[in-house]
């Protein structure tokens, strides 16, 4: 399961498109029943990920962005000819109940795709991609990331040792909290603004600024990566041409259309399935190989 | 040939009234291995930085510096930056993105190597100091020693001609930095990469330099191979200057002065005849030198003359055919030397040296007093402690008692968890299993702000104890908090007991290392502590700033205060414990007086003693001796 | 495929892409779907930023400064773990950036705290959001009082971070508030999403104005000196580049 298996294998500029892509479509396309089979998708991809692990720690939240739109738009939004009911002279529209459900899967299908982002795009590949663009900006986001566990490491000591003096984030009233927790952060910051001279110093010693730079981190595109490429634009593109067209969207207001899914809409689905699940099949025949390697283990 | 050349180099910075380096004038060959040894703010680390046009600092020189025979000003900046390799003291702040292979990769970057060419070197680098199983690791996960391994590794990646090192060693544990120092010493070795270095202890370097240049207010005074260092520091008899000598070469020494001394008072001391005909000569050197000046005006060495060539010794190495037992001798000052002759460097050469056995069989160290039964303070009662649910835990049922008076010193591997104990104990995390007891009572059951002034805990980095803009600050926050009528006059008696007056009104982190020290000491004492729990309080201290704290500590002990200290310093704690501990898999294994635990180790033991082990018959019932 | 790569220069892409995705954003908002437009001009708005940091050499103090500002603001709320939520100094601090080191670092400290902070804490949809508001959170504050003194008092600095307390969970929210803007054309309803979020963004400015009201000043006289730290590269040689470097430190401490 480590790096270099199944989907981790792909080229970061491959996950970027298919996660660009995910994202795009989980917005274009605005039909519960298309957002409910890709959150599905999703799931799909995350289960062969980590069996799921990671998208578990994050249901918790997701349920509750979840369940907070689906409450909270019909309350803000009264559009729409069908009166459910009124709460005291609210009215409550079966419009606005089924668009804050739309809505609702778009948001929890992105979350979940970004699960499984989390678990493919690692810093690394992240900034890869990032120092393509931006390789300055990219360096200045790597070099804060390796301070990051450092300075909490740092903090946590202090805020330990600062117990002994009474400075402390657990004691007395909140105001004086808050003053002892911004005494240590202020503590932090001082203490590595000192040592970050030595870091620029270290960079420089190391002939930082001598000229223009060049980047270490590789990838290698392979064919594996053209042919998953090739794919993801084929499927993007036919689902973007019935969107286009007028499919794979549900007409809620003023009225509520039908659920009931028209050819196009179906194609669209397809299409949008496919784009999320195609990737899958490098995991699946890496495993193949793996089992017929290892007699079944 | 030399590869740097300083002529008459003169520097001083913005605001300094004096120079923090004049008219120092030296030669390094290529391939040498310098170390540059002198007491802080002595101008190690400017002269370091001068060689290293990158980092140099602000202010007005004069004088020569040529690198490789150019004006280093006149380097183009990339060949100047890849030709100098600089390695700093404070391993993390040098680590400058977040995963150790790029880390290493980094420099390569900035001089837009080809990615091939990056591959290349990183697989050979990474071989090398066997990183490969590191290479995708964060480098904040590393140890200390491993992260400045990697600092190393990644300079090494410019193939530099010429590698300096400001003090990689102060902030690691000894087996860390002896592995580091192996480290550079194969660089030398094999790959030829001149080498200078500054440290301010430099017992551990002396023995494998070739060359040392001691700087002093900012002049060169010595410069010459290590023997003549020894000697030089022994003719001076300054005791900044024996402070820097290995501890075997500093007991040679002080033997050979008490031989001295036993054979004015009796013409011929018993042991006398076992002498080789080599220390007998260096007897009778002694005798003729006897009652002299110990600054002799025919001394060979002259700290003026840097050029003079120390190699002339070397070819009288294989005299003494007389000597079947000593083969391996190595090579000894000139006879005329009035100083001790031999002056081993290593516990290896004077091992070799019959006369330093003997007397060594002899010299039985005063054994100090017994720690005394008294009454106990702090208890710890079967401590279990891990950090989360799925890490191993540190300790397991650990049983530990410190008694009223104790000055105790805590030895342990890394991570064996001396930091943890020392916290529980100070009430600081709560233990899983078990309990602390301060005379008799629960720690837990005691109030906050009485648990933590009476018990005083120093953590490693006394950095962390600082949260204000002064030091000032700070104690009087101290101060009030523990309720002192008059915060101010509190504070100034207490920095004037430990000589911090001067300093009040500075930052902390414009204050030294040994200074933070005092510091966080004086913070610790103005709770009126029963109990002191330093953590490794002499970790990046130099010697002087050592013998300051070891001066405090003896006194505030006096005055009652009992002391624990978790150490990797052996010798420290062989001066001022009277009690030694170690801590292992969780657990204190042995526990006693320290001469009986030093005898009985041989890795946490000084080199005294390692030296003695041997001198004396191990009697197996020692250790048991150990035991408590 | 390679060659192809290789030929070319990733930076070009982004002008096509950005122009496509501007397209079909309009052309979902005319299907009366508002969920696309806010990203793309949230992305889009980072791209002249990033230009100008790329633009010229950076000076190694001034990367590692910047980069010390926004990991202390990501690990800045750990001690704030236990007290409310919200109420941490993060926006403080890049607020401060703003002030001592200039509405470009201010917004380079933004954003990658915005950025390095779900490194660590997960990233999600809600990552470009925060780098925007972040980085305009320092920006307007590098443009507010960087050059001018009296308004680095505590009053100005108050309400200015009261108001971004406000603002900050504003823009977090603004795909729902546009989505429901689109649809109901009113501004009443924009407002009742606004008013959802009011007690969190009001914990918020209440942190912001806590911590510039009693840390401000000490703060500004802190980084000041550091700004001073770190400008002041004299070097003695006049190795050329070094020269040059030293021209850019000094100017980078008079930004």
């Amino acid at each position: 399961m480590s790096e270099g298996f199944g989907l981790r294998s792909l080229h970061p500029s491959v996950l970027l498109l298919y996660y660009a892509g995910g994202i795009t479509f989980g917005m274009l396309l605005f039909h519960p029943v298309l957002l409910l089979s890709g959150w599905a998708a999703c799931l799909i991809v995350n289960g062969h990920l980590d069996g799921g692990r990671e998208w578990r720690s994050w249901s918790l939240p997701m349920l509750g962005a979840f369940v907070a739109l689906i409450l909270v738009n019909p309350l803000i939004s009264h559009r729409g000819r069908t009166v459910l009911y009124y709460m005291g002279d609210i009215p409550i529209t079966l419009e606005s109940v089924v668009y804050g459900a739309t809505m609702a899967s778009s948001l929890l299908g992105l979350l979940t795709l970004f699960v499984s982002y989390r678990i493919l795009m690692t810093e690394h590949k992240f900034l890869f991609l990032f120092a393509r663009f931006s390789p300055k900006a990219a360096l200045l986001a790597m070099m804060a990331a390796g301070m990051v566990p450092r300075l909490r490491r740092r903090l946590k000591e202090l805020m330990l040792v600062q117990k002994t003096r009474g400075i402390a984030v657990s004691e007395g009233t909140v105001t004086q909290r808050a003053r002892n927790g911004a005494r240590l952060v202020g503590a932090l910051l001082s203490w590595s603004l000192e040592d970050a001279l030595q870091t620029a110093d270290s960079m420089q010693a190391r002939g930082y600024g001598t000229g223009t730079r060049s980047s270490y981190p590789a990838f290698r595109f392979g064919p594996r990566d053209a042919w998953t490429a090739g794919g993801l634009f084929a499927a993007a593109g036919i689902a973007f041409t019935l969107w286009a067209n007028g499919h794979g969207y549900l007409t809620i207001y003023p009225r509520l259309e039908s659920f009931s899914l028209s050819k196009g809409d179906v194609g669209a689905l397809a299409a949008y399935l496919v784009f999320l699940l195609m990737p899958l099949g490098w995991e699946w025949r890496d495993r193949t190989t793996w089992r017929s390697l290892n007699f079944g283990k | 040939m030399a590869i740097v050349e300083l002529r008459q180099v003169t520097f001083r910075y913005p605001d300094a009234e004096e120079p923090a380096l004049s008219g120092v004038t030296a030669s390094i060959l290529e391939g040498d291995f310098v170390v540059l040894a002198g007491p802080s703010g002595s101008g190690k680390s400017t002269l370091l930085r001068l060689l290293k046009r990158e980092v140099s600092p602000g202010g007005t020189l004069s004088g020569t510096i040529l690198l490789e025979r150019r004006k280093i000003e006149s380097w183009p900046a990339r060949e100047a930056a890849s030709a100098v390799g600089l390695v700093m003291q404070h391993p993390e702040n040098q680590l400058v993105v977040d995963t150790v292979e790029h880390e290493l990769a980094f420099g390569m970057e900035n001089f837009g190597l080809e990615r091939s060419a990056m591959r290349r070197r990183m697989a050979e680098m990474a071989g090398f100091f066997g990183l490969e199983p590191l290479l995708a690791r964060r480098s904040d996960e590393l140890s200390g020693g491993q992260k400045q391994t990697v600092n190393l590794a990644s300079v090494l990646m410019l193939q530099p001609r010429l590698l300096l090192l400001d003090e990689p060693l102060a902030q690691l544990d000894p087996l860390a930095a002896r592995e580091l120092l192996g480290m550079l010493k194969r660089l030398n070795d094999e790959w030829g990469i001149t080498v200078v270095m500054s440290e301010h202890r430099i017992d551990d370097l002396l023995p494998i330099a070739d060359r040392v240049i001691r700087l002093e207010r900012g002049s060169a005074v010595f410069d010459g191979t290590p023997r003549a260092y020894a000697a030089e520091a022994w003719r001076r008899q300054d005791p900044a200057w024996i402070e820097s000598l290995p501890a075997v070469t500093r007991w040679a020494l002080e033997e050979a002065g008490r031989a001295t001394s036993i054979r004015t008072a009796q013409e011929k001391p018993a042991w006398m005849g076992t002498l080789s005909g080599e220390a007998r000569r260096f007897m009778d050197a002694e005798r003729r030198n006897d009652g002299g000046p110990t600054e002799e005006p025919e001394e060979p060495e002259e700290p003026e003359e840097p050029e003079e060539p120390e190699e002339p010794e070397e070819p009288e190495e294989p005299e003494e055919p007389e000597e079947p037992e000593e083969p391996e001798e190595p090579e000894e000052p000139e006879e005329p030397e009035p100083m001790p002759s031999f002056l081993p460097l290593s516990v290896k050469e004077a091992r070799a040296h019959p006369a330093i056995r003997d007397a060594a069989a002899h010299a039985a160290p005063a054994a100090k007093p017994p720690a005394s039964e008294a009454k106990p303070l702090l208890q710890a009662n079967g401590l279990f402690f891990a950090y989360d649910k799925n890490s191993p835990a540190v300790l397991r049922g650990l049983e530990w008692t410190v008694r009223q008076g104790d000055r105790i010193a805590l030895f342990g591997g890394n991570g064996s968890g001396k930091s943890t104990l020392l916290q529980l104990l100070a009430g600081l995390r709560e233990p899983q299993r078990g309990e602390v007891r301060l005379e008799g009572v629960k720690l837990s059951r005691l109030p906050t702000q009485a648990r933590f002034s009476r018990i005083g805990y120093l953590a490693q980095n006394p950095l962390l104890h600082f949260v204000h803009d002064t030091l000032r600050e700070d104690l009087l926050h101290a101060a009030s908090r523990v309720g002192s009528p008059s915060p101010a006059d509190e504070v100034g008696r207490m920095a004037d007991r430990l000589g911090l007056s001067g300093l009040l009104g500075l930052h902390p982190h414009d204050l030294s290392g040994g200074e933070r020290q005092l510091g966080a000491l004086a913070l610790a004492l103005l709770g009126r502590p029963q109990l002191l729990l330093l953590d490794e309080p002499t970790k990046g201290v130099d010697a002087l700033a050592k013998k300051r704290l070891a001066g405090h500590l003896e006194e505030v002990h006096r005055a009652g205060v009992t002391l624990v200290m978790a150490t990797h310093d052996v010798e420290f704690a062989s001066r001022y414990a009277n009690r030694c501990s170690l801590l292992f898999q969780g657990e204190i294994v042995a526990d006693g007086e320290p001469e009986a635990f030093f005898r009985g180790n041989l890795f946490y033991t000084t080199p005294l003693h390692r030296l003695l082990h041997h001198a004396h018959d191990p009697k197996p019932a020692e250790e048991g001796a150990v035991q408590r | 495929m390679n060659l192809l790569r290789r030929k070319i220069n990733p930076k070009l892409l982004v002008i096509p892409i950005a122009i496509i995705y501007l397209v079909l954003a309009y052309v979902s908002l005319t299907r009366g779907n508002a969920l696309l437009i806010g990203i793309v001009l949230v992305l889009l708005s980072m791209i002249p930023f990033v230009w100008r940091f790329e633009r010229r050499q950076r000076q190694a103090r001034e990367l590692v400064l910047i980069a010390v500002m926004a990991a202390v603001a990501t690990v800045s709320r750990i001690p704030f773990a236990a007290l409310l939520p919200n109420f941490t100094p993060v926006t403080f601090i890049v607020i401060l950036s703003g002030v001592v080191f200039g509405a470009e670092a201010g917004w380079m400290v933004g954003a990658v705290t915005g950025l390095v902070s779900n490194f660590f804490l997960g990233q999600g949809p809600w990552t470009p959001w925060q780098m925007f508001a972040w980085g305009m959170a320092g920006f307007t504050a590098g443009l507010f009082a960087h050059r001018n003194p009296s308004r680095r008092r505590r009053l100005p600095l108050l309400l200015f971070g009261a108001a971004w307390g406000y603002l900050y969970g504003w823009i977090l929210n603004v795909t729902v508030a546009l989505d429901v803007g689109v649809r109901e054309q009113t501004w009443s309803s924009v407002l009742a999403v606004y008013s959802l979020g009011l007690p969190f963004e009001t914990v918020h400015a209440a942190a912001n104005v806590f911590f510039l009201v009693v840390f401000a000043p000490s703060w500004i006289k802190l980084l000041e000196r550091y700004r001073r730290k770190y400008g002041a590269l004299q070097r003695t040689d006049s190795g050329s580049a070094d020269m040059e470097g030293s021209a850019h430190g000094q100017r980078t401490a008079a930004e």
